[in-house]
């Protein structure tokens, strides 16, 4: 199995991409860089980060005229690549989340007011700013639109109160997009809309909470949280159908990153299997590990081929968007756990260390499967679809 | 009481009286949330177990046993596992104790087994070496007889690893190589092995939740005392292969499973999913009836086999059956109760894995569920639990061979 991962259906451009993300695997891509990475104060590399926005790695899949670079399509190449790497930098959460949040709701039926979602979508994509999706809720579990945080009028602006977790990103975020309620219960996808509030704003308090595979998931308190008029993204638009865009298309980047992480568990398990050697010959000479081995690879051919599948149709009508990521994500989320947990078997004792990179990679396969919707949750949405 | 006669439930009632009276309180949470207990914290419950006779119930009386029967054995550990008591050193009271009855001659009997009842002294295990781990037929490191002023003793050479617990041991049994030019598992001694010897040293090794979780232990030219070998010299395969045996049929770890099980139902009863409790979610209930139903099959077959062994069946390579299946239902348990939290399980804080929150600690933005803290990590370490004590391939292997002959 190569390092380089070729597509016969890539466009030029594509292929260039798809190589150069190939070629960040194998430069940075490496046990140790990681490990040097995850030592710095974010949790990631700042100087990395700045080589993504270089190459236009934070541009891809989002609106052109906003800095944006490539379809969705585009994006799930590097996706794969940093899934791969198990690379710390959040960029599923800016790049993945946040950023196809701005699109969606510029795209609404009321556009972008003040072209707020139009600005932020440019420094995104210049690497200058970093925006987060506050939506989940402790009570919500897997439900974005479960949401108890208010919204209200005061003066000319509007007033935020209420508790946010699993903020995505939200350790370094600069900037918070919010997600409240006008009005409705609690669990009404109804009277949404999304708040644009600067990290520094009086009244919110963020505790930035690193996730045990290696990505940030901060919670947020709001008490008065006091915003301009204006930080209303959106318009005056029900903001849902823009969030659950934004949720979906991150939920199939995830699927390609895990692809991309069961494909590097596959490979350092071959390997491992044919160096390793037991009662006078390599482990991999044993039929039934080879045939796990075997039940490994076609599940990263399935997962990456579904995930791929539910890229490509984001931009279909919600009906079959929702299916299609559903499709994908309870696909995937067992099959990727599956995958790091017969990693850690595979390698035995050594894959319960911390000192090899099976553990690491295992970790954000079995962390993804409790993110953006478990197995049960899209298998729920497939069934009620 | 030991082993008078007494009615099944007064006995198991005098165990849970003494659980209570016993047990320190912060222990016996640590362990309900499945959080890992210090040693010194563990050292308080097994001296009060040893003060009350209790602590090595399965041994000869004559070492510190209480002449229960199975059954009662059975219970009594039943109950300790759902008092929330935490795991004894079973290296020193499930292995090398019963390893010293059986195969130790009287001066070590009379030396080791009451400094081991006493807490004197800590035991690990060496078997594992870095190009050895099921393997075990293979290992390398070397013992060399001598003979010096103090007398005839072994030189030993090499390094073993995947220790558990060595940094909190003072006493090391490890398998040797004692003749180079036997076949592979013919030249192998068993030795007892003072940590504190010069030549001794360790290496942490950092588990995959961030915790203290092996060690490589080196041994370079550590002086042995020939007084410290177990059995014949190259005899050291018998023992080693005895010790799988003791205690076989708490492998399948159903106490263990039970509890576990009850903390995933109180997660299912307490968090709240799409406004109803988990345990209304249908998804939940099932995958929660299956693990139920896995454990109840495990229950019954380790009774079956129970009651045969007490009606005069000798136990064999067919008790590998409870190992294999009682470490995957533990590892499917905990993946339920993390499926159960949800994503409060991604946060790491990598103090949750052994601490209590302090009791001053400022209020978070977000109360987590109380299993939520420590269930990921506690999730991980049960992947070992396939792998250590002979991997589930291995015991496939073994009960192909041996027990349908193949």
């Amino acid at each position: 199995m190569d390092i380089v991962d070729t597509d016969p259906r890539d466009d030029e451009t594509r292929a260039m991409l798809r190589d150069a993300a190939a070629r960040f695997v194998e430069r940075e891509g490496g046990f140790e860089a990681r490990v040097a990475a995850a030592a710095a104060p974010d949790g990631f590399s700042r100087e990395r980060w700045r080589a993504f926005a270089d190459m236009g790695w934070l541009a891809l899949g989002l609106p052109e005229d906003c800095g944006g670079l490539g379809a969705a399509g585009d994006a799930a190449v590097v996706a794969h690549a940093l899934g791969r790497s198990i690379a710390l930098e959040p960029w599923l959460a800016h790049v993945g989340l946040a950023g196809p949040l701005l699109a969606a709701l510029r795209a609404g039926p009321d556009g972008d007011p003040g072209g707020r979602c139009g600005a932020l979508l440019e420094g995104l994509a210049a690497g200058e700013r970093m925006p987060a999706l506050a939506a989940w809720e402790p009570q919500g579990r897997h439900d974005a639109f479960d949401v108890e945080a208010r919204a209200t009028r005061e003066g000319d602006g509007w007033r935020l109160d209420g508790t946010k977790t699993l903020v995505l990103g939200g350790g370094a975020a600069d900037v918070l997009l919010v997600v409240a309620r006008l009005d409705g219960a609690t669990r009404d996808p109804h009277g949404l809309a999304v708040f644009e509030v600067p990290a520094g704003a009086p009244g919110l308090a963020r505790r930035a909470l690193p996730t045990y595979d290696g990505r940030q998931a901060a919670d947020l308190r709001l008490a008065g949280v006091r915003i301009d008029a204006g930080a209303r993204l959106g318009g005056d638009a029900d903001a849902w159908p823009a969030i659950e865009r934004a949720i979906d298309q991150a939920a199939a980047l995830a699927c390609v990153e895990a692809a991309g992480t069961m494909r590097a568990v596959l490979e350092a398990t071959r390997a491992y299997l044919q160096q390793r050697r037991q009662f006078g010959r390599p482990l991999a000479a044993n039929q039934v590990l080879r045939h796990r081995l075997v039940d490994l690879f076609v599940d990263v051919e399935q997962a990456r081929a579904i995930s791929e599948t539910a890229v490509a149709r984001l931009d279909e009508a919600p009906a079959a968007r929702r299916r299609a990521v559903s499709l994908a994500k309870a696909f995937v989320s067992p099959a990727a756990r599956r995958c790091g947990e017969e990693g850690i078997q595979l390698h035995g004792a050594i894959g319960m260390t911390d000192e090899v990179a099976i553990g690491h990679l295992a970790k954000r396969l079995v962390g993804f499967a409790n993110l953006l919707g478990d197995e049960a949750w899209h298998l729920e949405r497939l069934a009620a679809s | 009481m030991s082993g008078g006669p007494a009615s099944p439930d007064a006995f198991r009632a005098e165990v849970r009286a003494f659980l209570r009276e016993a047990l320190p309180g912060t222990l016996r949470e640590k362990v309900r949330l499945g959080l890992e207990p210090d040693k010194q914290e563990v050292r308080v419950w097994e001296a009060a177990l040893r003060d009350r006779g209790w602590l090595v119930p399965h041994w000869p009386v004559e070492w510190g046993g209480t002449g229960w029967s199975p059954a009662q054995r059975a219970a009594f550990q039943e109950e300790l596992v759902l008092g929330h008591a935490p795991e004894l050193n079973g290296l020193t009271f499930e292995m090398i104790g019963p390893v010293l009855i059986r195969f130790g001659d009287d001066a070590q009997k009379r030396h080791f087994l009451p400094r081991m009842v006493s807490l004197e002294h800590v035991w690990c295990q060496g078997y594992s070496e870095p190009e050895a781990g099921s393997d075990l037929a293979s290992l390398r490191t070397r013992a060399v007889r001598g003979t010096d002023a103090g007398g005839e003793h072994y030189r030993v050479d090499g390094s073993k690893i995947w220790t558990s617990s060595a940094q909190h041991a003072n006493w090391i049994f490890c398998l040797v190589r004692t003749d180079v030019d036997a076949r592979a598992q013919e030249g192998i001694s068993f030795l007892l092995i003072d940590m504190s010897t010069p030549g001794v040293s360790l290496r942490p090794i950092i588990g995959i939740h961030g915790w203290h979780l092996f060690n490589q232990v080196f041994l370079d030219g550590v002086r042995v005392p020939v007084e410290n070998r177990v059995g014949a010299e190259n005899g050291g395969w018998t023992i080693a292969k005895s010790l799988l045996e003791f205690e076989r049929l708490n492998l399948a770890r159903v106490a263990e499973n039970r509890r576990r099980l009850a903390k995933v139902r109180s997660i299912g009863e307490t968090v709240r999913e799409a406004g109803v409790p988990l345990f209304e979610r249908p998804w939940f209930r099932r995958r929660f009836a299956e693990l139920d139903v896995r454990l109840e099959a495990l229950a019954a077959t380790v009774m079956r086999l129970r009651l045969q062994a007490e009606a005069g069946r000798r136990l064999g390579a067919e008790t590998g059956m409870l190992k294999l299946v009682g470490s995957r239902l533990i590892q499917d348990i905990e993946n339920l109760a993390v499926d159960a939290l949800g994503p409060q399980t991604l946060p790491w804080d990598r103090d949750a894995h052994h601490a209590l929150p302090a009791p001053d600690a400022p209020t978070p933005i977000v109360e987590r569920h109380p299993y939520a803290p420590a269930a990921s990590s506690r999730r991980f370490v049960t992947r070992g639990y396939t792998i250590a004590g002979g991997s589930s391939e291995i015991q496939h292997e073994v009960l192909a061979k041996q027990v349908l002959g193949l």
